[in-house]
């Protein structure tokens, strides 16, 4: 061979197992037979030797010359360039021979690495789930094992229990907690460490509940301790009742499951020391024959101990009647009169009682006792306080009102609902309560009581001036009128001003606007009935045997609130109507222009009417 | 001649070779250079990884025989080889013929 076939498998791959076995010799073969031909004819072609077998092959005989420009060697260099290179050749050959192998072994392999990716994840998330599902089911099974447990006990305690109350009637030692429920006991003792006897009464709501759904009532007797047993766990509510003390305290906590809920509440074992107690109002002179009585309504604070704020029960809560001197000579019941409270919502507007009490004036008669509960020691708020006329009660007068009889105010004018004391009496000796009431107060008292007399107390002087006359209606937060069923009252400042006379049986029809200061504005007080504007719509004599559709209501104005009336009046906002033609009566502009020429100051509001 | 041009049409050529009977390599390559009036000037070795696809595309066969004590490969053409021949031949010359009219050379314009 004149070409070294070995140097064709230079650049062939390593061999492989799944090549064919005669595919490199094949290749080789291939090539040195193009190129011993191409040589042998490239020699001829240039008359070069033969080779030595005589068949016009060139042989390496010139090769061994040691010539490299021999013809032979030229003529192999010739045919190599004109083949290119034997090996690269080969290198091409078998890689087009074994690429469909080659390429189905990568197939093979990325699909062999996918499947092995795939498995394994599947394996990876097939073990985590078996292991969620095992660790699921092993807390579920302990989980009811648990429960199982706690319900055999539960139930064994239940039995143990009702079968311990069935045995012995005396409460044994306190079971443990078991499961949700816990045993709750309550000991009361003294600030002494002794047992209280006492009342308790819980209330409760289980965890997660929204409604009160346990209610325990239990007397200590003489030992001070109550044994409430097993309770669910939630939030309770305790009342206690110290019975010797006569007071109440209330406390709040929460049952924790499997905690025993243990408390010892420190309690007053006797009241405060009494104390004696007498109230001091003084009415003005024109009412001093009147005998007033005043409803007191008292109520005391709770007072502090180490456990907390204890109500007296007794004292909570007091309807006094007090004669004219002030002296305590009857406890009302709720059942007698109506609670004492505000018509409207403006803290400026006096209090009514609704109704009439027959108590009253019969405890004002003396015809009937009721014991005066004693007090004792505590701080004391008013919360209001009547002014009551007891001969209302007794004997109505025949064209009397059949209600409105009383005029409630406050002890402090302006906040009626707040208690505005805090009078605390001392024990040892009398301890004496004053009680300022504002003029205006006893204006209105006096006029509510005299109603249907006026004429004969329209001449005593109150220092205020009688402008306008107003039929039923109602006096609303802003301080306006407005048709309604209820009576309404006005209450001007008493700092001042005058009281015109106005003929009894004449009503007068106004529509009165107000300026009402706001809630809290003391400052404002003397302010809250000025007039913004007023209008007479008519004035008529009623008949003698009053209609109590037609009941009128006075006005009292200070001189501030009346220059008001002057100011409307002057800008046209009072204005009088004629009266109704079937009331054959005097119209009120000639009423009131006759009664006004006769005043010193009211000049400007007689011109003004007479239009 | 620029080789570009033989793109597509070498296995033409030899498809044609063997159609006139079994040879081998080199005489095949000798016959296209020939019959090709020298004007195909390729590097010899790179005929046979055509041949070679053709074998695979059954298009050829081959066998071997001893020569001179050497082995030689001859192929021969296949009935599917005959088939993608005339195929050929065909679109070769709707092709020629088709560059011919754009060169103006088929009425003798050129």
């Amino acid at each position: 061979m004149n070409f070294d076939t070995s140097q064709f498998a230079a650049d062939l791959p390593p061999p492989r197992d799944d090549e064919p076995a005669s595919l490199r010799r094949d290749i080789a073969d291939e090539l040195a037979d193009h190129l011993e031909c191409a040589l042998r004819r490239e020699l001829l072609a240039s008359g070069g030797r033969q080779s030595p077998d005589g068949g016009g092959v060139p042989v390496r005989g010139d090769t061994a010359s040691g010539s490299g420009d021999s013809p032979f060697h030229r003529a192999q260099q010739v045919v190599l360039t004109r083949f290119g290179n034997p090996a690269s050749v080969a290198r091409r050959l078998w890689l087009d021979a074994m690429q469909e192998k080659l390429m189905a072994q990568k197939i093979t392999l990325a699909l062999t690495c996918v499947l092995t990716a795939a498995v394994l994840f599947l394996s990876v998330v097939v073990w985590q789930t078996l292991e969620r599902t095992q660790d699921a089911q092993r807390a579920a099974t302990e989980a009811q094992a648990t429960l199982a447990q706690q319900s055999e006990q539960l139930s064994a305690t239940i039995l143990q229990t009702l079968e311990s109350l069935r045995n012995s009637p005396s409460p044994g030692p306190a079971p443990a907690a078991v499961g949700g429920w816990s045993p709750l006991t309550v000991k009361l003792e003294s600030e002494e460490g002794k047992p209280v006897e006492g009342e308790v009464r819980i209330t409760g709501t289980q965890f997660g509940g929204d409604k009160t759904d346990i209610n325990l009532h239990r007397h200590t007797g003489s030992e001070g301790t109550v044994d409430f047993g097993m309770v669910p766990y939630g939030n309770y509510r305790m009342t206690i009742t110290a019975i010797a003390a006569g007071e109440t305290h209330t406390k709040e906590f929460m049952v924790a499951p499997g905690r025993p809920s243990e408390h010892v509440i420190v309690c007053p074992t006797s009241p405060p020391p009494e104390i004696a107690l007498r109230f001091r109002i003084e009415p003005p002179q024109k009412l001093n024959a009147d005998e007033l009585l005043y409803l007191v309504d008292l109520s005391s604070r709770p007072r502090e101990l180490t456990s907390g704020q204890w109500t007296s029960q007794n004292t909570r809560r007091l309807r006094l009647l007090l004669d004219a001197s002030g002296r305590i000579i009857h406890q009302v019941s709720a059942a007698d009169v109506s609670t004492i409270g505000v018509v409207g919502r403006d803290p400026f507007e006096p209090n009514i009682l609704r109704r009439q009490s027959d108590a009253i004036g019969a405890a004002a008669m003396g015809l009937t006792h009721k014991a005066v509960p004693q007090l004792h020691q505590y701080t004391y708020d008013i919360q209001g306080i009547a002014i009551c006329t007891p001969a209302r009660n007794i004997q109505p007068l025949p064209d009397a009102p059949a209600a409105d009889e009383y005029v409630v105010a406050p002890r402090r004018l302006f906040e009626p609902l707040r208690p505005a004391s805090d009078f605390e009496p001392r024990p040892g000796g009398e301890n004496v309560w004053a009680i300022e009431f504002p003029q205006y107060v006893w204006e209105t008292a006096l006029w509510t009581f005299r109603e249907n007399d006026w004429a004969r107390h329209a001449a005593t002087p109150t220092g205020m001036q009688m402008v306008v006359i107003s039929s039923e209606g109602d006096y609303d937060q802003r301080g306006q009128f407005s048709s309604g069923s209820s009576r309404a009252f006005v209450q001007p400042d008493s700092k001042t001003g005058r009281l015109l006379s106005i003929h009894p049986g004449v009503s007068v029809d106004v529509q009165v606007h107000y300026a009402s200061p706001r809630r809290g504005d003391e400052a404002a007080s003397d302010r809250h009935t000025l007039i913004r504007s007023a209008e007479l719509i008519s004035a008529r004599r009623d008949p003698p045997l009053l209609d109590r559709a037609r009941v009128s209501v006075l006005l009292l104005l200070t001189d501030a609130q009346a220059e008001a009336v002057r100011i409307a009046q002057q800008k046209g906002s009072l204005r009088i109507r004629p009266a109704e033609e079937k009331t054959a009566m005097p119209t009120l502009d000639e009423f009131v222009l006759e009664e006004l020429r006769g005043l010193p100051d009211a000049e400007s509001s007689g011109r003004s009417t007479g239009e | 001649m620029d080789p570009k041009l033989l793109t597509g049409t070498l296995e033409l050529m030899m498809l044609e070779v063997l159609s006139q009977g079994p040879s081998y390599g080199y005489e095949i390559v000798q016959t296209v250079l020939t019959r090709s009036g020298g004007h195909f000037e390729l590097k010899e070795g790179s005929l046979y990884p055509a041949l070679h696809r053709l074998e695979r595309q059954k298009l050829l066969g081959s066998y071997w025989t001893e020569h001179e004590g050497r082995r030689r490969k001859y192929y021969k053409i296949t009935a599917a080889g005959r088939k993608t021949l005339a195929a050929r031949r065909s679109e070769w010359q709707t092709f020629a013929s088709g560059v011919n009219g754009v060169l103006g050379m088929e009425y003798g314009l050129a």
